[in-house]
């Protein structure tokens, strides 16, 4: 289970955005209308405001900042911020149905805006904002719509559904009717609002002042490529393994989306780094033709998934999927610079030995680490000997270290963590013990 | 099972909102 101090700080940080989520309604009681209405009247505004707040907040879940990942992880984060969408959608689907109540059908007309008054209507597009948002996250993968277009159709959405939502309260409530309460709120929904300038402008801007330059292109076994990038003119940034950076590539820091990527060499190695990437989608395959020379740009690190979150374990245990390995190498790579002495073990799942990347730095490493490798092939070629198929709770209960306590670290595709995640604390890991962070954020 | 936290997570603020939202309407409403 996670220890009290995790779960004492997971408590007040959650304690700390329904709070700010509340803020509005506080405002409200703090400095009421003159006027109010019915129980159902009430409920419904508020339930209106609460849908803006959690929508203005989702800025915030994404804006980036370092301080909010633990004690959650990063992918934890993005989960809420998914999640939190339906929250939003049903509190601002329920607003007009408890405000119509019984005369729901005869406000039906109002569900083609452009027939109801402008007040009501931003209402409206809000919400229809909102359904896009989720309906475009969610089913990004299945309607096949590339990151990049889809990134900057989120921002535009996020922001018709909140702007949207704020011309609504303001013009056709009537509880903002004071200026001091609609001035503060204005000013507290738009400075949530405004942390997306944060990400998408002066962050770009800031990083205008550093550049990145790939010096090395390396081919990996399995369709993925290493790009090995050094600062130009500047110091870099140091980083702990096991965390990732947003990159671009292109003349500016604006040339196209930014994606994230964990780095796979040493924190030792710092400023020179490296980032090994699996041609999925249109970016990863243009980073693949990525030539030497290339100028790129790096916003990081971020993640709270590292060695040095646990630094006296009695050893660590890395099971990874793929060319999602790249982590724990980074990990690795950095516990043989340091000369570690402990016992390790990597669990290695991939689809065929000639797909396996990473073996060769891998068979370096066990020459200056006490590493164990277990390759686990999902079509292994004739004779071989070792495992084979997926990893499974059986062949985890066959493999982990017996004694002492120790990290174990899951990085790969989302339904092999999922099995694997389920499998370790089954067999009796503590969740404290288990490190894992997912980087298909969407 | 980690991703499992994010969703209890979320329904618990959910359901504090709502509740608090309630409050406000039994404070307020006539």
């Amino acid at each position: 289970m996670p220890t009290a101090r995790d779960l004492t700080r997971a408590a007040l940080w959650m304690g700390l955005y329904a709070l700010l989520a509340l803020f509005p309604l506080l405002l409200l009681l703090a400095a009421p209308a003159p006027w109010g209405g019915g129980f159902m009247e009430e409920l419904a505004s508020a339930l209106g405001f609460l849908a803006i707040s959690l929508m203005a907040m989702q800025f915030l879940l994404t804006a980036r900042f370092q301080w909010i990942a633990p004690p959650f992880g990063t992918d934890l984060v993005y989960a809420f911020h998914r999640h939190v969408t339906w929250l939003a959608l049903g509190f601002a689907l329920l607003h007009p149905v408890l405000l119509f109540g019984s005369t729901l059908r005869g406000a039906l007309h109002y569900l083609w805006p452009w027939a109801a008054p402008w007040e009501i209507a931003a209402g409206v597009w809000s919400t229809y904002a909102l359904v896009a948002l989720a309906v475009t996250s969610f089913l990004r993968r299945r309607l096949r719509l590339p990151y990049e277009p889809w990134r900057r159709l989120h921002g535009a959405l996020a922001m018709v559904a909140v702007l949207g939502g704020v011309w609504h309260a303001t013009q056709a409530g009537r509880l903002l009717s004071r200026p001091v309460v609609r001035w503060l709120w204005l000013a507290w929904t738009l400075g949530w609002v405004s942390l997306l300038l944060n990400v998408r402008l002066l962050k770009p801007l800031a990083l205008r002042r550093h550049p990145w330059k790939v010096v090395e292109a390396r081919p990996e076994r399995g369709d993925a490529v290493t790009l090995v990038l050094e600062p130009e003119g500047h110091d870099g940034f140091r980083f702990r393994a096991g965390q990732f950076a947003w990159l671009t590539l292109g003349a500016s820091p604006f040339a196209g989306a930014e994606h994230p990527f964990t780095i796979s060499s040493s924190s030792q190695a710092a400023p020179r780094l490296e980032l090994t990437i699996k041609a999925v989608g249109d970016f990863t395959r243009r980073a693949q033709q990525t030539g030497v020379g290339a100028r790129a740009w790096l916003d990081g690190p971020y993640g709270s998934m590292s060695i040095d979150a646990f630094p006296d374990a009695d050893g660590y245990v890395f099971i990874a999927g793929g060319v999602g390995a790249a982590p724990c190498l980074s990990m690795l790579r950095t516990l043989a610079d340091r000369g570690d002495r402990r016992h390790h073990l990597l669990i290695h799942a991939t689809s065929e030995w000639d797909r396996t990347p990473f073996r060769e730095p891998l068979l370096a490493l066990q020459q200056r680490l006490d590493l164990k490798v277990i390759h686990v092939l999902e079509r292994p070629p004739e004779g071989w000997a070792g495992e084979r198929g997926h990893v499974t709770e059986a062949l985890l209960d066959r493999c982990l270290p017996r004694t002492g306590r120790h990290g174990h670290f899951v990085c790969g595709p989302g339904p092999m963590m999922d099995g694997v995640e389920t499998a370790l604390v089954r067999l009796g890991v503590p969740l404290s013990d288990l490190h894992a962070e997912r980087f298909d954020l969407v | 099972m980690r991703q499992r936290l994010a969703l209890h997570a979320a329904a618990a603020t959910g359901t504090a909102l709502f509740l608090a939202a309630v409050l406000f309407a039994l404070a307020r409403g006539s």
